[in-house]
């Protein structure tokens, strides 16, 4: 198939960035979206041109590197598909394709396509984890869980991080990231020492970072490649508000699940 | 955790918890007024009060259709509450005040969080509802400064040459009935009217589901539910304004009758 890409290129940080127009022959349906790009890259090279800088690692939809807005949607039409997941075959022979780094003030643009996410890292930074003493790993199941409770934590957790819920939403806001970091490890025994300390912290940074709010659309809900459903807002809200009205609301310090 | 940054804010009590001791305007307050999530909280508490207030005030309003006694005396009968008239429009206007002041901070940020645009940017399931709050809610504002202008302090717009503030009915009470009916028999202004209800229910069409999520009080499993109810909510509002004005137009509504009333001349 013969495609036109229309690609957002920027040199650096400082440079003012522009769309360009590719013509993308003899895709073959099956190649993924970031294999189409290699194979532009490819004739790119040949031609002493810069090739399009993107961002990808595994390449297997887990590792949350590869962030493309495609043709206005965060990693592209199809559902709970990374860029590097989504084939070639969803697109008509023939088509427009528009493709632009994921945009927001916290999300810097360092060339073409790749953008620089460590807002992401000082939000994590800020509470998102436990502290524990490193050393040999507890026995599987020695502290029990609620079903319920571990099904809601795993489904956070499977978050990659890859930004699309930034830059699906109108207000550039981060907080389905956000918000499943808090909901993975509120559901958690192992949470509750630092929950209401960590919702706080992780919202100020979440919010001294540069990322807006929500506003209840959930257009991060139907970018998510892993499908984490704004519910985890749901939670956070909740969390946050106990945490600075109730010192985190009855139940908070007990250290029980959820 | 750092033991550093963790200065007298924070003390350990007897069972060994650490509680914040800092004052409660710094634990709960600033947080409140000033993060994206708690200035989201207090839009959704402020706006709860004012869709409680314009559900109140359409079925004040619908007194209309059982004439002037009917709408006439419950009017009256709010001038004579006197004091708690005032804390009940005080409250209003804090309530409106401190929703629209955070609202438009947020948008603000929400703005200066995304200063490239896409250039080709597209919608997957966001409701336009959802898109466009501010600019309903400017509407409204903009909608609330004339309708105090016309029917509360009655500013313009006249009945048969009286302004409408000195309009009396037969017992000497203020003539709410003919102020509305005079007021809606003139198309400009009924326009005005029919035009913010339009932006009302977009308001509220996003707003009532909105709050629920804002406030976490829904379930995991609602969010259907939770449409329909703003859906209905909004168009309650909406059609039930609307209908007074097109009843007025129609002459279902008059001086000399309403659709359950008929004045024994
Ligand atoms: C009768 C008047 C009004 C009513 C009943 C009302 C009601 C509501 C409700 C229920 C919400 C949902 C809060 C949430 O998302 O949790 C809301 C949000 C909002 N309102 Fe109003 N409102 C009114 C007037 C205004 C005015 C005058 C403005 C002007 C600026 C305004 C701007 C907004 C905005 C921008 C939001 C979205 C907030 C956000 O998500 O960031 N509203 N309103
Ligand atoms: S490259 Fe790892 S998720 Fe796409």
């Amino acid at each position: 198939m013969n495609l036109t890409l229309h690609v957002w290129r920027q040199k650096s940080r400082t440079d003012e960035g522009r769309m360009e127009t590719y013509l993308a022959k003899n895709i073959s349906p099956d190649m993924s979206f970031l294999e189409m790009l290699d194979v532009v890259n490819e004739d790119l090279i040949k031609h002493n041109k810069e090739p399009i800088a993107f961002d990808h690692d595994c390449r297997e939809g887990i590792c949350g590197s590869c962030g493309l807005m495609i043709n206005g949607v965060a990693h592209g039409p199809e559902k709970a598909t990374t860029a590097c997941q989504l084939h070639m075959r969803h697109f008509e022979d023939g088509a427009h394709i528009y493709i632009e780094p994921w945009r927001a003030a916290a999300f810097p643009v360092i060339r073409d396509l790749i953008v620089d996410r460590s807002a992401f890292d000082r939000i994590i930074q800020a509470g998102g984890y436990i502290s524990v003493n490193t050393g040999g790993a507890p026995d599987g199941n020695a502290i029990p869980i609620p079903k319920e409770n571990a099904e809601t934590a795993m489904d956070a957790a499977a978050c990659i991080g890859c930004g699309a819920c930034v830059a699906a939403c109108p207000n550039a806001s981060a907080m389905l990231f956000l918000s499943a970091k808090v909901t993975h490890l509120a559901n958690l025994p192992q949470g509750q020492p630092e929950r209401v300390q960590r919702v706080k912290k992780m919202v100020e940074q979440h919010d001294r970072e540069g990322f807006g709010h929500c506003t209840n659309i959930y257009e991060c809900e139907a970018a998510c490649p892993k499908e984490i459903p704004a519910t985890t807002i749901t939670q956070l809200n909740r969390d946050y508000l106990l945490a600075i009205t109730a010192g985190g609301g009855p139940g908070a310090r007990k250290g029980g699940a959820g | 955790m750092s033991i550093v940054d963790e200065e007298p804010t924070h003390r350990i009590n007897r069972k060994g918890s650490r509680v914040d001791v800092s004052p409660p305007a710094r634990q709960w307050l600033l947080p409140l007024l000033t993060s994206s999530v708690g200035s989201k909280i207090l839009t959704a508490l402020t706006g709860i009060v004012l869709t409680g207030f314009v559900i109140g005030h359409l079925i004040g309003n619908l007194k209309l259709f059982w004439g002037p006694e009917s709408i006439n005396s419950y009017a009256q009968f709010l001038k004579s509450t006197g004091p708690l008239l005032w804390i009940a429009r005080l409250g209003l206007l804090a309530a409106l005040v401190l929703h629209m002041t955070l609202a438009i901070r947020l948008k603000r940020r929400a703005v200066a969080a995304r200063p490239v645009a896409y250039r080709n940017p597209a919608t997957v399931q966001a409701t336009i509802a959802s898109r466009t709050m501010i600019w309903t809610g400017i509407v409204i504002f903009v909608f609330l400064i004339i309708h105090l202008a016309h029917f509360t302090f009655g500013i313009f717009g006249m009945a048969d040459g009286v302004k409408y503030l000195d309009l009396k009915d037969d017992k000497g009470r203020h003539d709410v009935y003919r102020m509305v009916v005079a007021g809606f028999s003139v198309p400009a202004y009924a326009l005005i009217y029919l035009l913010a209800q339009v932006a009302l229910f977009l308001h509220l069409r996003h707003g009532v589901a909105s709050v629920f999520q804002t406030l976490s009080l829904n379930g995991t499993s609602c969010r259907t539910f939770l449409n329909q109810l703003a859906i209905v909510v909004a168009a309650f509002v909406t059609v039930g304004n609307s209908l007074i004005v097109f009843a007025v137009w129609g002459g279902l509504v008059t001086d000399t009758h309403s659709l359950f009333w008929e004045a024994s001349k």
